[in-house]
Protein backbone atom coordinates (compact mmCIF):
# COMPACT_ATOMS: atom_id res chain seq x y z
CA UNK A 1 0.00 0.00 0.00
CA UNK A 2 1.26 3.69 -0.57
CA UNK A 3 1.58 4.09 3.19
CA UNK A 4 4.22 1.40 3.40
CA UNK A 5 5.89 2.76 0.24
CA UNK A 6 5.91 6.14 1.28
CA UNK A 7 7.63 4.62 4.70
CA UNK A 8 10.27 2.49 2.81
CA UNK A 9 10.97 5.65 0.45
CA UNK A 10 11.58 8.11 3.06
CA UNK A 11 11.75 7.08 6.68
CA UNK A 12 14.85 7.88 8.69
CA UNK A 13 15.48 4.77 10.24
CA UNK A 14 14.65 2.66 6.74
CA UNK A 15 17.40 4.94 5.50
CA UNK A 16 19.31 4.77 8.31
CA UNK A 17 19.39 0.59 7.44
CA UNK A 18 20.05 1.37 4.17
CA UNK A 19 23.52 3.02 5.23
CA UNK A 20 24.41 0.17 7.47
CA UNK A 21 23.63 -2.52 4.76
CA UNK A 22 25.87 -0.56 2.34
CA UNK A 23 28.74 -0.23 5.28
CA UNK A 24 28.57 -3.53 5.26
CA UNK A 25 28.69 -4.63 1.94
CA UNK A 26 31.90 -2.02 1.46
CA UNK A 27 33.68 -3.50 4.14
CA UNK A 28 33.14 -7.23 2.65
CA UNK A 29 34.60 -5.80 -1.03
CA UNK A 30 36.21 -2.67 -0.58
CA UNK A 31 36.02 -0.95 -4.04
CA UNK A 32 34.48 -4.31 -5.79
CA UNK A 33 31.48 -2.96 -7.45
CA UNK A 34 30.53 -6.08 -9.11
CA UNK A 35 31.31 -8.24 -5.47
CA UNK A 36 29.21 -5.63 -4.06
CA UNK A 37 26.02 -6.04 -5.96
CA UNK A 38 26.47 -9.58 -6.14
CA UNK A 39 26.71 -9.97 -2.31
CA UNK A 40 23.95 -7.41 -1.62
CA UNK A 41 21.48 -9.69 -3.87
CA UNK A 42 23.02 -12.62 -1.91
CA UNK A 43 21.98 -11.19 1.14
CA UNK A 44 19.60 -9.25 0.68
CA UNK A 45 17.67 -11.83 -1.51
CA UNK A 46 19.16 -15.06 -1.03
CA UNK A 47 19.91 -15.39 -4.95
CA UNK A 48 22.43 -14.07 -6.88
CA UNK A 49 21.28 -11.16 -9.57
CA UNK A 50 20.88 -11.90 -13.32
CA UNK A 51 22.71 -9.82 -15.43
CA UNK A 52 20.30 -7.50 -16.59
CA UNK A 53 19.48 -6.94 -12.76
CA UNK A 54 23.43 -6.44 -12.21
CA UNK A 55 23.74 -3.85 -14.75
CA UNK A 56 21.01 -1.83 -13.60
CA UNK A 57 22.43 -1.80 -10.06
CA UNK A 58 25.79 -0.87 -11.00
CA UNK A 59 24.20 1.78 -13.05
CA UNK A 60 22.41 3.62 -10.05
CA UNK A 61 25.39 3.10 -7.82
CA UNK A 62 27.68 4.71 -10.30
CA UNK A 63 24.93 7.21 -10.71
CA UNK A 64 24.66 7.78 -7.41
CA UNK A 65 25.98 5.57 -4.17
CA UNK A 66 25.81 2.10 -2.66
CA UNK A 67 23.45 3.58 -0.27
CA UNK A 68 20.78 4.29 -2.99
CA UNK A 69 21.34 0.09 -3.95
CA UNK A 70 21.05 -1.18 -0.73
CA UNK A 71 17.39 1.32 -0.39
CA UNK A 72 16.28 -0.02 -3.42
CA UNK A 73 16.62 -3.39 -2.62
CA UNK A 74 14.31 -2.64 0.36
CA UNK A 75 11.54 -1.13 -1.54
CA UNK A 76 11.90 -4.60 -4.03
CA UNK A 77 8.81 -6.20 -4.19
CA UNK A 78 10.67 -9.78 -4.27
CA UNK A 79 12.02 -8.43 -1.00
CA UNK A 80 8.93 -6.90 0.61
CA UNK A 81 6.33 -10.35 -0.08
CA UNK A 82 6.87 -13.74 0.66
CA UNK A 83 6.62 -15.92 -2.75
CA UNK B 1 25.51 21.25 -1.09
CA UNK B 2 22.46 21.24 2.12
CA UNK B 3 21.70 24.43 1.15
CA UNK B 4 21.48 23.80 -2.29
CA UNK B 5 19.53 20.37 -1.94
CA UNK B 6 17.07 21.99 0.58
CA UNK B 7 16.47 24.87 -2.34
CA UNK B 8 15.24 22.05 -4.54
CA UNK B 9 13.64 19.78 -1.87
CA UNK B 10 11.47 22.69 -1.37
CA UNK B 11 10.66 23.47 -5.02
CA UNK B 12 7.38 22.34 -6.12
CA UNK B 13 7.31 18.62 -7.56
CA UNK B 14 6.82 17.86 -11.10
CA UNK B 15 5.18 14.39 -11.40
CA UNK B 16 5.93 11.56 -12.42
CA UNK B 17 4.62 10.73 -15.87
CA UNK B 18 3.18 7.83 -16.96
CA UNK B 19 4.93 7.88 -20.72
CA UNK B 20 7.96 7.97 -18.43
CA UNK B 21 6.97 5.39 -15.97
CA UNK B 22 6.48 2.83 -18.44
CA UNK B 23 8.71 3.48 -21.11
CA UNK B 24 11.44 5.45 -21.06
CA UNK B 25 12.44 3.79 -17.88
CA UNK B 26 11.36 0.44 -18.63
CA UNK B 27 13.48 0.19 -21.35
CA UNK B 28 13.96 -3.31 -22.90
CA UNK B 29 12.25 -6.38 -23.08
CA UNK B 30 10.98 -6.05 -19.66
CA UNK B 31 9.73 -2.96 -19.78
CA UNK B 32 7.39 -4.17 -22.86
CA UNK B 33 6.45 -6.65 -20.51
CA UNK B 34 5.16 -4.36 -18.25
CA UNK B 35 3.14 -2.07 -20.97
CA UNK B 36 1.80 -5.24 -21.86
CA UNK B 37 0.71 -6.44 -18.86
CA UNK B 38 -0.82 -3.36 -18.08
CA UNK B 39 -2.65 -2.68 -21.61
CA UNK B 40 -4.03 -6.26 -21.22
CA UNK B 41 -5.61 -5.71 -18.23
CA UNK B 42 -6.91 -2.28 -20.16
CA UNK B 43 -5.21 0.05 -17.52
CA UNK B 44 -3.17 2.50 -20.20
CA UNK B 45 -6.16 4.14 -21.37
CA UNK B 46 -6.68 7.96 -20.17
CA UNK B 47 -3.32 8.06 -18.39
CA UNK B 48 -0.93 10.93 -19.75
CA UNK B 49 -1.63 13.82 -18.03
CA UNK B 50 0.37 14.68 -15.18
CA UNK B 51 -1.97 16.35 -12.48
CA UNK B 52 -3.58 15.12 -8.90
CA UNK B 53 -6.49 13.99 -10.69
CA UNK B 54 -5.25 11.53 -13.54
CA UNK B 55 -5.82 7.22 -13.20
CA UNK B 56 -2.57 5.33 -12.50
CA UNK B 57 -2.23 2.13 -14.19
CA UNK B 58 -2.79 -0.46 -11.90
CA UNK B 59 -4.22 1.32 -9.17
CA UNK B 60 -6.31 -1.02 -7.07
CA UNK B 61 -8.00 1.80 -5.85
CA UNK B 62 -9.67 2.51 -9.16
CA UNK B 63 -13.45 3.54 -8.62
CA UNK B 64 -15.67 0.36 -9.14
CA UNK B 65 -19.35 0.20 -9.96
CA UNK B 66 -21.78 0.24 -7.04
CA UNK B 67 -24.78 -2.62 -6.85
CA UNK B 68 -27.27 -0.09 -7.86
CA UNK B 69 -27.41 3.80 -8.51
CA UNK B 70 -25.78 5.52 -5.20
CA UNK B 71 -27.39 7.87 -2.84
CA UNK B 72 -24.02 8.82 -1.67
CA UNK B 73 -20.72 8.78 -3.30
CA UNK B 74 -18.56 10.26 -0.40
CA UNK B 75 -19.32 9.51 3.84
CA UNK B 76 -18.05 11.69 6.31
CA UNK B 77 -18.28 10.03 9.91
CA UNK B 78 -18.17 11.99 12.60
CA UNK B 79 -17.25 9.66 15.95
CA UNK B 80 -18.01 11.49 19.25
CA UNK B 81 -16.16 9.21 21.61
CA UNK B 82 -15.99 8.11 25.12
CA UNK B 83 -20.04 7.87 24.82
CA UNK B 84 -22.24 10.98 23.85
CA UNK B 85 -25.23 10.97 26.30
CA UNK B 86 -28.11 10.84 24.54
CA UNK B 87 -30.49 12.24 26.85
CA UNK B 88 -28.48 15.35 27.41
CA UNK B 89 -28.17 16.20 23.60
CA UNK B 90 -31.20 15.04 21.07
CA UNK B 91 -33.25 12.40 23.18
CA UNK B 92 -35.15 15.09 25.66
CA UNK B 93 -37.06 13.02 28.81
CA UNK B 94 -39.07 15.05 30.92
CA UNK B 95 -39.41 12.20 33.19
CA UNK B 96 -35.84 12.51 34.49
CA UNK B 97 -37.23 15.93 36.14
CA UNK B 98 -40.52 14.87 37.03
CA UNK B 99 -39.01 11.21 39.00
CA UNK B 100 -35.83 13.11 39.79
CA UNK B 101 -33.63 11.70 42.66
CA UNK B 102 -36.18 8.38 42.61
CA UNK B 103 -34.24 5.22 41.95
CA UNK B 104 -34.57 3.78 38.45
CA UNK B 105 -37.00 1.20 39.19
CA UNK B 106 -35.70 -2.30 37.75
CA UNK B 107 -32.09 -3.84 38.23
CA UNK B 108 -29.28 -1.39 37.05
CA UNK B 109 -26.21 -2.57 35.43
CA UNK B 110 -23.54 -0.33 35.65
CA UNK B 111 -19.73 -0.05 34.39
CA UNK B 112 -17.91 1.32 36.85
CA UNK B 113 -20.13 1.72 40.30
CA UNK B 114 -21.50 4.29 42.65
CA UNK B 115 -24.59 4.17 40.55
CA UNK B 116 -27.44 7.25 42.31
CA UNK B 117 -30.50 8.01 41.34
CA UNK B 118 -32.55 9.25 37.96
CA UNK B 119 -30.81 12.80 37.27
CA UNK B 120 -32.22 15.38 35.26
CA UNK B 121 -30.04 16.97 32.44
CA UNK B 122 -28.67 19.71 33.34
CA UNK B 123 -29.15 21.45 30.19
CA UNK B 124 -32.26 22.95 28.70
CA UNK B 125 -33.99 21.31 25.94
CA UNK B 126 -35.96 22.99 23.33
CA UNK B 127 -37.69 22.48 20.30
CA UNK B 128 -36.47 23.39 17.13
CA UNK B 129 -37.48 24.18 13.20
CA UNK B 130 -39.94 23.55 11.43
CA UNK B 131 -40.02 19.65 12.49
CA UNK B 132 -39.70 20.84 16.12
CA UNK B 133 -36.72 18.23 17.24
CA UNK B 134 -35.51 18.89 20.61
CA UNK B 135 -32.20 19.75 21.09
CA UNK B 136 -30.81 20.56 24.07
CA UNK B 137 -28.70 24.15 24.57
CA UNK B 138 -25.02 22.73 24.69
CA UNK B 139 -25.72 22.54 20.66
CA UNK B 140 -27.22 26.14 19.86
CA UNK B 141 -25.64 25.59 16.13
CA UNK B 142 -26.92 22.14 15.27
CA UNK B 143 -30.26 23.45 16.65
CA UNK B 144 -30.54 25.58 13.88
CA UNK B 145 -29.73 22.32 11.36
CA UNK B 146 -32.75 20.00 12.90
CA UNK B 147 -34.55 20.38 9.94
CA UNK B 148 -31.69 18.53 7.44
CA UNK B 149 -31.19 15.92 10.30
CA UNK B 150 -32.91 12.68 10.82
CA UNK B 151 -32.29 11.54 14.41
CA UNK B 152 -32.01 7.52 15.30
CA UNK B 153 -33.52 7.70 19.21
CA UNK B 154 -32.93 3.84 19.33
CA UNK B 155 -29.71 2.68 18.51
CA UNK B 156 -28.25 0.11 21.11
CA UNK B 157 -24.62 -1.68 21.58
CA UNK B 158 -23.69 -5.09 23.13
CA UNK B 159 -20.75 -3.59 25.29
CA UNK B 160 -20.52 -0.93 28.20
CA UNK B 161 -16.70 -0.95 27.82
CA UNK B 162 -15.51 1.78 25.37
CA UNK B 163 -12.95 -0.60 23.36
CA UNK B 164 -15.42 -3.25 22.64
CA UNK B 165 -18.59 -0.58 21.71
CA UNK B 166 -16.27 0.67 19.43
CA UNK B 167 -15.33 -1.90 17.47
CA UNK B 168 -18.85 -2.77 17.22
CA UNK B 169 -20.00 0.95 15.97
CA UNK B 170 -17.18 0.39 13.33
CA UNK B 171 -16.85 -3.00 12.25
CA UNK B 172 -20.01 -4.85 13.69
CA UNK B 173 -18.64 -7.02 16.26
CA UNK B 174 -17.18 -6.47 19.70
CA UNK B 175 -14.16 -8.43 19.23
CA UNK B 176 -10.61 -7.03 17.26
CA UNK B 177 -9.83 -8.05 14.49
CA UNK B 178 -12.60 -7.25 11.55
CA UNK B 179 -12.50 -4.85 9.24
CA UNK B 180 -14.08 -1.22 9.79
CA UNK B 181 -16.98 0.27 8.22
CA UNK B 182 -14.31 2.89 5.54
CA UNK B 183 -12.46 -0.22 4.97
CA UNK B 184 -15.24 -2.06 3.67
CA UNK B 185 -16.43 0.75 1.74
CA UNK B 186 -13.23 1.56 0.18
CA UNK B 187 -12.96 -2.03 -0.87
CA UNK B 188 -16.62 -2.08 -2.50
CA UNK B 189 -16.23 1.29 -4.41
CA UNK B 190 -12.42 1.76 -4.68
CA UNK B 191 -11.73 5.54 -4.59
CA UNK B 192 -12.48 8.58 -6.99
CA UNK B 193 -8.85 10.07 -6.17
CA UNK B 194 -5.30 8.87 -7.46
CA UNK B 195 -3.62 10.71 -5.55
CA UNK B 196 -4.79 10.69 -1.82
CA UNK B 197 -5.75 7.35 0.52
CA UNK B 198 -9.50 6.18 -0.07
CA UNK B 199 -10.20 6.12 3.54
CA UNK B 200 -8.74 8.90 5.65
CA UNK B 201 -8.92 9.33 9.77
CA UNK B 202 -8.05 11.90 11.91
CA UNK B 203 -8.13 11.36 15.29
CA UNK B 204 -8.63 14.36 17.95
CA UNK B 205 -5.10 15.78 18.14
CA UNK B 206 -5.15 15.42 22.02
CA UNK B 207 -5.25 11.79 21.14
CA UNK B 208 -6.63 8.50 19.97
CA UNK B 209 -9.85 7.27 21.15
CA UNK B 210 -9.70 3.92 23.79
CA UNK B 211 -9.25 1.05 21.10
CA UNK B 212 -6.71 2.78 18.99
CA UNK B 213 -5.99 1.81 15.32
CA UNK B 214 -7.93 -1.49 14.93
CA UNK B 215 -10.82 0.41 15.40
CA UNK B 216 -9.58 1.69 11.23
CA UNK B 217 -8.41 -1.68 11.04
CA UNK B 218 -8.71 -3.31 7.40
CA UNK B 219 -8.87 -7.11 9.84
CA UNK B 220 -8.81 -10.15 7.46
CA UNK B 221 -8.66 -7.72 4.06
CA UNK B 222 -5.43 -6.22 2.80
CA UNK B 223 -4.02 -3.76 4.69
CA UNK B 224 -4.14 -1.33 1.76
CA UNK B 225 -7.90 -0.99 3.01
CA UNK B 226 -6.84 0.10 6.37
CA UNK B 227 -7.58 4.30 7.47
CA UNK B 228 -4.53 6.25 6.42
CA UNK B 229 -4.63 8.14 9.53
CA UNK B 230 -4.32 11.95 8.70
CA UNK B 231 -2.18 14.46 11.73
CA UNK B 232 -3.09 17.40 12.27
CA UNK B 233 -0.29 19.48 12.08
CA UNK B 234 2.62 19.78 9.79
CA UNK B 235 2.35 16.80 7.14
CA UNK B 236 -0.14 15.11 6.62
CA UNK B 237 1.07 11.74 6.49
CA UNK B 238 3.84 9.93 8.05
CA UNK B 239 7.27 10.09 6.07
CA UNK B 240 5.46 11.73 3.20
CA UNK B 241 8.43 14.24 2.35
CA UNK B 242 11.97 12.47 1.29
CA UNK B 243 14.33 13.32 4.73
CA UNK B 244 16.37 16.71 4.62
CA UNK B 245 19.08 16.17 2.18
CA UNK B 246 17.55 13.63 -0.87
CA UNK B 247 16.79 15.76 -4.00
CA UNK B 248 14.45 14.88 -6.32
CA UNK B 249 16.82 14.02 -8.81
CA UNK B 250 18.09 11.11 -6.51
CA UNK B 251 14.97 9.80 -5.51
CA UNK B 252 13.30 9.82 -8.87
CA UNK B 253 16.80 8.19 -9.61
CA UNK B 254 16.27 5.62 -7.08
CA UNK B 255 12.17 5.21 -8.22
CA UNK B 256 13.17 4.48 -11.81
CA UNK B 257 15.41 1.63 -10.82
CA UNK B 258 12.97 0.57 -8.58
CA UNK B 259 10.64 0.47 -11.65
CA UNK B 260 13.20 -1.59 -13.58
CA UNK B 261 14.16 -3.90 -11.22
CA UNK B 262 10.57 -4.55 -10.85
CA UNK B 263 9.13 -4.66 -14.10
CA UNK B 264 11.93 -7.64 -14.32
CA UNK B 265 10.77 -9.61 -11.79
CA UNK B 266 7.24 -9.23 -13.44
CA UNK B 267 8.82 -10.50 -16.52
CA UNK B 268 9.54 -13.56 -14.43
CA UNK B 269 6.90 -14.24 -12.86
CA UNK B 270 4.26 -13.57 -16.09
CA UNK B 271 0.41 -13.34 -15.58
CA UNK B 272 1.31 -12.16 -11.48
CA UNK B 273 -1.20 -8.63 -12.11
CA UNK B 274 -0.96 -8.02 -8.14
CA UNK B 275 2.61 -7.18 -8.87
CA UNK B 276 1.34 -4.23 -11.02
CA UNK B 277 -0.94 -3.24 -8.18
CA UNK B 278 2.36 -3.46 -6.32
CA UNK B 279 4.24 -0.90 -8.71
CA UNK B 280 1.20 1.60 -8.29
CA UNK B 281 1.20 1.54 -5.12
CA UNK B 282 4.88 3.46 -5.40
CA UNK B 283 3.19 5.45 -7.88
CA UNK B 284 0.64 6.98 -5.66
CA UNK B 285 2.73 7.57 -3.14
CA UNK B 286 5.05 9.92 -5.44
CA UNK B 287 1.91 11.61 -6.09
CA UNK B 288 0.84 11.80 -2.72
CA UNK B 289 4.30 13.44 -1.83
CA UNK B 290 2.70 16.29 -4.81
CA UNK B 291 -0.87 16.13 -3.96
CA UNK B 292 -1.53 15.29 -0.39
CA UNK B 293 -0.27 18.76 1.51
CA UNK B 294 -2.39 20.94 -0.73
CA UNK B 295 -5.18 19.04 -0.37
CA UNK B 296 -5.58 19.76 3.53
CA UNK B 297 -3.61 23.41 3.00
CA UNK B 298 -6.97 25.36 4.01
CA UNK B 299 -5.07 28.70 3.79
CA UNK B 300 -6.71 29.45 0.73
CA UNK B 301 -10.14 28.98 2.07
CA UNK B 302 -11.87 32.48 2.16
CA UNK B 303 -12.40 34.14 5.26
CA UNK B 304 -16.22 33.49 5.18
CA UNK B 305 -15.08 29.90 5.27
CA UNK B 306 -13.03 29.85 7.91
CA UNK B 307 -15.63 31.59 9.87
CA UNK B 308 -18.03 29.18 9.12
CA UNK B 309 -15.91 26.42 10.64
CA UNK B 310 -14.75 28.09 14.06
CA UNK B 311 -11.02 28.62 12.55
CA UNK B 312 -9.48 31.90 14.62
CA UNK B 313 -11.32 30.55 17.47
CA UNK B 314 -9.07 28.15 19.47
CA UNK B 315 -12.07 26.30 21.25
CA UNK B 316 -13.53 25.38 17.94
CA UNK B 317 -10.05 25.73 15.72
CA UNK B 318 -8.97 22.04 16.19
CA UNK B 319 -12.45 20.31 15.25
CA UNK B 320 -13.19 22.90 12.62
CA UNK B 321 -9.75 22.75 10.89
CA UNK B 322 -10.33 18.95 10.31
CA UNK B 323 -14.24 20.07 9.43
CA UNK B 324 -12.67 21.98 6.75
CA UNK B 325 -9.97 18.92 5.50
CA UNK B 326 -13.30 16.73 5.36
CA UNK B 327 -14.40 18.63 2.83
CA UNK B 328 -11.72 19.60 0.61
CA UNK B 329 -10.91 15.84 0.68
CA UNK B 330 -14.61 14.84 0.02
CA UNK B 331 -13.99 17.33 -3.24
CA UNK B 332 -11.09 15.50 -4.41
CA UNK B 333 -13.08 11.95 -4.40
CA UNK B 334 -11.95 10.32 -0.82
CA UNK B 335 -14.19 8.08 0.00
CA UNK B 336 -14.57 7.68 3.81
CA UNK B 337 -13.14 10.14 6.00
CA UNK B 338 -13.62 9.46 9.70
CA UNK B 339 -13.28 12.49 12.68
CA UNK B 340 -13.01 11.68 16.11
CA UNK B 341 -14.28 14.36 18.60
CA UNK B 342 -12.95 13.33 21.78
CA UNK B 343 -9.05 10.87 22.43
CA UNK B 344 -7.67 9.85 25.58
CA UNK B 345 -7.70 12.54 28.18
CA UNK B 346 -10.43 14.66 26.81
CA UNK B 347 -13.43 13.12 25.36
CA UNK B 348 -17.25 12.41 26.22
CA UNK B 349 -16.78 9.82 28.93
CA UNK B 350 -18.15 12.30 31.07
CA UNK B 351 -18.69 9.74 34.71
CA UNK B 352 -17.40 12.78 36.91
CA UNK B 353 -18.79 15.98 35.95
CA UNK B 354 -21.45 15.78 33.35
CA UNK B 355 -22.26 19.04 33.23
CA UNK B 356 -18.35 20.82 32.98
CA UNK B 357 -17.37 17.67 30.27
CA UNK B 358 -20.37 17.83 27.68
CA UNK B 359 -20.61 21.82 27.39
CA UNK B 360 -16.58 21.42 26.52
CA UNK B 361 -16.80 18.61 24.00
CA UNK B 362 -19.93 20.22 22.41
CA UNK B 363 -18.40 23.85 22.83
CA UNK B 364 -15.29 22.34 20.47
CA UNK B 365 -17.85 19.99 17.35
CA UNK B 366 -21.17 22.24 16.97
CA UNK B 367 -20.11 25.59 14.95
CA UNK B 368 -17.65 22.99 13.08
CA UNK B 369 -19.99 20.17 12.48
CA UNK B 370 -23.07 22.85 11.85
CA UNK B 371 -20.17 25.07 9.40
CA UNK B 372 -19.44 21.77 7.47
CA UNK B 373 -23.63 20.95 6.86
CA UNK B 374 -23.86 24.84 5.87
CA UNK B 375 -20.84 24.24 3.73
CA UNK B 376 -21.17 21.24 1.74
CA UNK B 377 -25.10 22.27 0.92
CA UNK B 378 -23.31 25.58 -0.68
CA UNK B 379 -21.42 23.63 -3.00
CA UNK B 380 -23.99 21.33 -4.08
CA UNK B 381 -22.12 18.37 -1.82
CA UNK B 382 -24.31 17.50 0.46
CA UNK B 383 -26.93 15.88 -1.76
CA UNK B 384 -23.97 12.84 -2.41
CA UNK B 385 -22.29 13.29 1.03
CA UNK B 386 -23.50 11.44 3.71
CA UNK B 387 -22.70 13.13 7.43
CA UNK B 388 -23.73 10.58 9.93
CA UNK B 389 -23.01 11.31 13.70
CA UNK B 390 -22.83 9.21 17.06
CA UNK B 391 -21.02 7.85 19.77
CA UNK B 392 -19.88 4.24 20.98
CA UNK B 393 -22.97 4.38 23.68
CA UNK B 394 -24.71 6.62 25.37
CA UNK B 395 -25.12 6.93 29.25
CA UNK B 396 -27.08 6.41 32.18
CA UNK B 397 -30.44 7.99 33.46
CA UNK B 398 -29.31 7.63 36.92
CA UNK B 399 -26.32 9.95 38.33
CA UNK B 400 -23.13 8.87 39.07
CA UNK B 401 -21.77 9.97 42.32
CA UNK B 402 -24.42 12.89 41.66
CA UNK B 403 -22.99 14.61 39.27
CA UNK B 404 -22.20 12.29 36.20
CA UNK B 405 -23.41 9.62 34.30
CA UNK B 406 -22.13 6.00 33.33
CA UNK B 407 -21.69 3.74 30.34
CA UNK B 408 -25.24 3.05 29.04
CA UNK B 409 -25.30 0.93 25.78
CA UNK B 410 -28.74 0.02 25.93
CA UNK B 411 -29.90 3.41 24.20
CA UNK B 412 -28.14 5.87 22.26
CA UNK B 413 -29.01 8.96 19.76
CA UNK B 414 -26.94 9.03 16.58
CA UNK B 415 -28.04 11.40 13.24
CA UNK B 416 -27.28 11.18 9.70
CA UNK B 417 -27.85 14.22 7.48
CA UNK B 418 -26.88 14.67 3.55
CA UNK B 419 -27.34 11.66 1.01
CA UNK B 420 -30.94 12.79 0.30
CA UNK B 421 -32.13 11.32 3.87
CA UNK B 422 -35.39 13.43 5.03
CA UNK B 423 -34.17 15.95 7.95
CA UNK B 424 -36.49 16.74 10.70
CA UNK B 425 -37.63 13.43 11.54
CA UNK B 426 -37.06 10.95 14.80
CA UNK B 427 -36.79 7.50 14.13
CA UNK B 428 -37.45 5.00 16.98
CA UNK B 429 -37.56 5.55 20.78
CA UNK B 430 -35.73 5.09 23.98
CA UNK B 431 -38.18 4.37 27.05
CA UNK B 432 -39.31 7.31 28.61
CA UNK B 433 -36.16 7.27 31.43
CA UNK B 434 -33.76 6.56 28.19
CA UNK B 435 -32.20 3.34 29.89
CA UNK B 436 -33.02 1.19 26.96
CA UNK B 437 -33.97 1.88 23.34
CA UNK B 438 -37.62 0.29 23.01
CA UNK B 439 -39.41 1.44 19.56
CA UNK B 440 -37.50 0.32 16.01
CA UNK B 441 -34.66 -0.75 17.88
CA UNK B 442 -31.27 -0.08 15.51
CA UNK B 443 -27.95 -1.89 15.65
CA UNK B 444 -24.85 -1.25 14.21
CA UNK B 445 -25.30 -3.93 12.16
CA UNK B 446 -28.55 -2.20 10.53
CA UNK B 447 -26.84 1.18 10.70
CA UNK B 448 -24.16 -0.15 8.19
CA UNK B 449 -26.40 -1.97 6.11
CA UNK B 450 -28.21 1.33 5.74
CA UNK B 451 -24.43 2.97 5.03
CA UNK B 452 -24.17 0.70 2.16
CA UNK B 453 -27.53 1.10 1.01
CA UNK B 454 -26.86 5.09 0.29
CA UNK B 455 -23.54 3.82 -1.23
CA UNK B 456 -25.08 2.01 -3.45
CA UNK B 457 -24.42 -1.62 -2.26
CA UNK B 458 -26.38 -4.55 -1.00
CA UNK B 459 -24.50 -5.32 2.25
CA UNK B 460 -25.71 -9.20 1.57
CA UNK B 461 -23.53 -8.88 -1.88
CA UNK B 462 -20.74 -6.94 -0.57
CA UNK B 463 -18.45 -9.98 0.60
CA UNK B 464 -14.80 -11.05 1.30
CA UNK B 465 -13.62 -14.61 1.04
CA UNK B 466 -11.72 -15.30 4.79
CA UNK B 467 -11.83 -18.54 6.66
CA UNK B 468 -13.59 -20.22 4.52
CA UNK B 469 -17.13 -18.06 4.32
CA UNK B 470 -17.69 -15.45 2.59
CA UNK B 471 -17.73 -12.86 5.59
CA UNK B 472 -20.17 -9.29 5.75
CA UNK B 473 -20.00 -5.99 7.64
CA UNK B 474 -23.26 -6.94 8.55
CA UNK B 475 -22.91 -11.15 9.50
CA UNK B 476 -25.61 -12.86 9.28
CA UNK B 477 -27.76 -9.25 10.58
CA UNK B 478 -28.78 -6.03 9.13
CA UNK B 479 -31.91 -4.27 8.73
CA UNK B 480 -31.98 -1.50 6.24
CA UNK B 481 -33.44 1.52 8.46
CA UNK B 482 -37.07 2.48 5.98
CA UNK B 483 -36.95 6.04 7.18
CA UNK B 484 -33.86 6.50 5.74
CA UNK B 485 -33.42 4.74 2.44
CA UNK B 486 -37.01 5.96 1.53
Amino acid sequence: MATQALTLMNNESVLRQAEVFAERLDAAAPDDLDRQVDLAYRIALTRTPRPAEAEVARGLVTDESLVALTHILFNLNEFRYMR
Amino acid sequence: MSDHNHHHHCQTRTFWSRREFLFQSGGGIAGIALADLLNRQGLLEAAQSDTCEAPIPGNPFAPRSSHFEPRARAVISLFMAGGVSHVDSFDYKPALTEYAGQPLAESVVVRQGHPGPLMPSPFEFRRHGESGMYVSEIFPHLAKKVDEIAFIKSLYGRSNDHVQATYEMQTGQIRMGFPSVGSWATYGLGSESSSLPAYVVMADPRGTPKGGPPIWSAGFMPAMYQGTVFRAVGDPIVDLQPPEGMTEAQQRGRLNALAKLNEMDIAQNPGNSELAALISSYELAYRMQGCAPEAVDTSAESDATKKLYGLGDPVTEPFGRQCLMARRLVERGVRFIQLFSGGQGADWDAHSDLDQNHRARAAEMDLPVSGLLTDLKSRGLLDSTLVAWHGEFGRMPISQRGVGRDHNPGAMTGWMAGAGIQGGQQIGASDEFGYKAVEQRISAHDLHATMLHLLGMDHKKLTYRYNGRDMRLTDVHGTLIPQIVA
